[in-house]
């Protein structure tokens, strides 16, 4: 066996923990593996991924997997924004925590669905998805058995010095998502490898300032789309909105802006979900959408 | 056990019974002693835990604390290792075997969190000895070898033990972490030949030496034939460690050298890149190997020039840019090879993977392509020759064009294959 699998989600998913689980379950199974989370400096929300590899033999890549065997995807409205596809081998399987099959438009390659999410919550009270994904991707790849993904999750929670409880529930949640998803046969092939080809060019000289790494154009954070950060979304009801501006006044990023009549409205492409306007708004006009 | 880089480096100072840490953190060194932190105040970890005020007061107290005879430890980065750098100077001169592991990232600006060499290149000239590791094993088993090279009377110098940050710092793999009984057996406790902290009897005063020429160029000598020497002592514990450990290191590694035309030199963990591609580009037909450098002070240049005389031509692959200049270790292989006989028709510097950039195989052939026409044509590309994926030029220059930049005006990226 030879797989190289990517993991993506966000900030507070828990998605280096996931990879950590599959990385523990391999090497408990008996396999060589390695797995390495892979995040900027960013903030909860923010699309974190992480690479493991596993195989019969010491593994021989390091870092950013271009080509995966495997994509696990832990909250599917990162296919819009992050492209977690990107790479993935023809033949290859991907696993997307969502309530219903996602339409891909990519024949090749083979989809296993759970909605590890609603489970989490159940157990857990929260999106911690890690040890659901975790299982999962274990599973639906046939990299370990039971017992080992479940010795994997426990020795990763305690890792993160979890209550007892807390560990049982991803226990409880780890196995639930190994029982619910299926096992799919992965038809990637490893020569395929030899054949990925980037072409390799050399990088010209080029006059100052566009060699020099100051942004010297004013206004251009606003291509930074920062809603993609945002797992919780403020909503106006604009029966019960009065007009007070005090939502305008405490956003930290400028994110609402009023009209002429003094009616807020918010900017989603940028809005990271800190709900401080939720907590503010004195006629509680806001609601929050999960 | 499945450890990151960085607790693997934890691991080592534990079971090497390390007396002293300073600390002080930086992204992507800070897990290393926050682990020994933790460690310490659990009582896991005997040894006195300081933290500092910054990298260069950090180096100083652990060089200190190496004079009075304690095994030292400490861990930076990047800008760290810079801010340190007069004292690393300070405790080389002092003859202070400490451990700094370094978890190389490159200095910015441009600010990056990735790694690359320039940090521990710039260190190449104080005086420590330099092992870089591939390997989270090879991280324990540097700093176990490091202690042990650098504590022996005939070196007494201190290391580095470079890893590469994010890439390996934070990756995990399974690491072998040996029993406490043969790590104590293989470094047995160290004795300081003339400690600061004497006997009971004895009052001691040690203070900088103000030296003039001669006797200036004699500590300094002094200094690099230690350097030297020290290749020579971990000739010998590599046996000793082989013994105890089952594994096998030496300064340099080769990887299908023997029959190979072309030869890619590297280093650190990226080397685990290189021999894949290795591997794919023999079954591609291409008749290449791999020297990768373990031990990058003292340089071992005559290891290097027996590894690679019979070989056509030499890539030498780095993660650093000096610039006005280029890789900071092409012109060492070159000196290596100069007066080797035979030599290689042409020994070519490439410069790839800054900041964390992926290479594969497409990187790895590029070189062996542009070595071939070197070979071929008897002409080589002026050098260093960047290796940059087309798409993220393309994606370079969407950027530059957001910012403001007019890009048809810039001139378009050209290769040499």
């Amino acid at each position: 066996m030879k797989l190289n699998i990517r993991l993506h989600g966000r900030g507070g998913q828990g998605i280096k923990t996931a990879g950590r689980v599959v990385g523990t379950a391999a090497f408990l199974a008996g396999y060589y593996a390695q797995d390495s989370p892979m995040y900027g400096p960013e903030r909860r929300g923010a699309h974190v991924s992480s690479f493991v590899r596993i195989s019969d033999e010491p593994v021989d890549g390091r870092g950013y997997i271009a080509a995966p065997d495997a994509v696990a995807i832990a909250d599917h409205s990162l296919l819009e924004q992050a492209s977690p596809l990107q790479g993935l081998r023809s033949g290859g399987v991907v696993i997307i925590n969502a309530a219903k099959h996602v339409e891909l438009g990519i024949p090749t390659i083979q989809q296993a669905v759970l909605d590890i999410s609603t489970l989490a919550n159940k157990i857990l009270g929260r999106d911690a998805v890690s040890a659901g994904v975790g299982a999962a991707v274990c599973k639906a790849l046939g990299i370990a058995g039971r017992a080992d993904v479940i010795e994997a999750v426990k020795m990763e929670m305690e890792e993160l010095g979890l209550r007892e409880e807390l560990i049982e529930a991803n226990i409880k949640l780890a196995e639930e998502c190994y029982a619910a998803i299926p096992t799919l046969q992965l038809k990637t092939n490893e020569e395929d490898m030899l054949m990925e080809r980037d072409e390799i060019v050399e990088i010209p000289a080029t006059p100052a300032p566009a060699s020099v790494a100051l942004i010297s154009a004013a206004g251009n954070s606003t291509a930074r789309k920062t809603g993609a950060w945002r797992d919780a979304t403020p909503v106006i009801n604009y029966q019960k909105c009065t007009r007070c501006m005090v939502c305008y006044i405490y956003c930290p990023d400028s994110c609402i802006s009023l009209d002429e009549t003094l009616t807020p409205h918010i900017d989603y492409e940028h809005c990271k979900g800190c709900l401080i306007c939720f907590m503010e708004c004195p006629p509680r006009a806001i609601q929050v959408e999960v | 056990m499945m450890l990151t880089g960085n607790s693997t480096a934890a691991w080592a100072a534990r079971l090497a019974d390390v007396d002293y840490v300073a600390a002080y953190p930086i992204t992507p060194q800070s897990e290393i002693v926050e682990t020994l932190a933790k460690w310490s105040s659990e009582g896991k970890l005997r040894a006195k835990f300081v933290n500092f005020e910054s990298e260069h007061s950090m180096i100083t107290a652990a060089g200190a604390a190496s004079l009075t005879g304690a095994r030292a430890f400490t861990a930076t980065s990047s800008q760290g290792l810079l801010y340190a750098m007069e004292a690393l100077y300070t405790v080389a001169g002092w003859r202070a075997p400490m451990m700094l592991v370094n978890v190389s990232r490159g200095v910015g600006m441009p600010m990056i969190l990735q790694v690359e060499h320039g940090d521990v290149m710039a260190a190449r000239d104080s005086g420590f000895i330099q092992l870089h590791a591939e390997t989270c094993q090879e991280v324990l088993d540097f700093i176990l070898l490091g202690y042990r090279v650098g504590e022996d009377s005939r070196v007494l110098l201190p290391t580095i033990v470079n890893m590469d940050g994010f890439v390996l710092s934070f990756a995990r793999e399974p690491v072998e972490l040996p029993d406490k009984s043969d790590v104590e057996s293989f470094l047995p406790r160290f004795k300081h030949p003339k400690p600061l902290l004497g006997l009971e009897d004895e009052t001691l005063a040690y203070a900088p030496t103000m030296t003039e020429g001669a006797s200036y160029t004699y500590f300094k000598y002094q200094i690099h034939l230690a350097a030297q020497e020290a290749k020579h002592v971990f000739r010998g514990a590599v046996e000793r460690f082989e013994e105890i450990f089952g594994r096998h290191h030496d300064v340099i590694e080769g990887y299908m050298l023997d029959d190979a035309e072309i030869a890619i030199v590297s280093s650190n963990s990226y080397s685990s890149i290189i021999r894949s591609a290795v591997k794919a580009l023999r079954r591609n037909g291409y008749r290449v190997g791999m020297l990768r450098l373990k031990m990058i002070r003292p340089f071992p240049r005559e290891e290097v020039a027996e590894a690679l005389k019979h070989v056509g031509a030499v890539a030498v692959f780095e993660q650093n840019l000096a610039p006005g200049r280029g890789g900071a270790l092409y012109p060492e292989v070159v000196e290596a090879l100069y007066h080797a006989s035979p030599r290689p028709d042409a020994i070519l510097s490439f410069i790839g993977g800054l900041g964390g950039s992926p290479i594969g195989y497409s990187e790895a052939e590029y070189m062996v392509r542009v070595c071939e026409k070197a070979m071929k044509t008897g002409i080589a590309p002026q050098g260093p020759t960047i290796l940059c994926r087309r798409e993220d030029w393309q994606r370079i220059r969407a950027a530059l064009k957001m910012a403001g930049i007019p890009v048809e005006q810039l001139s378009e990226a050209i290769h040499h294959v």
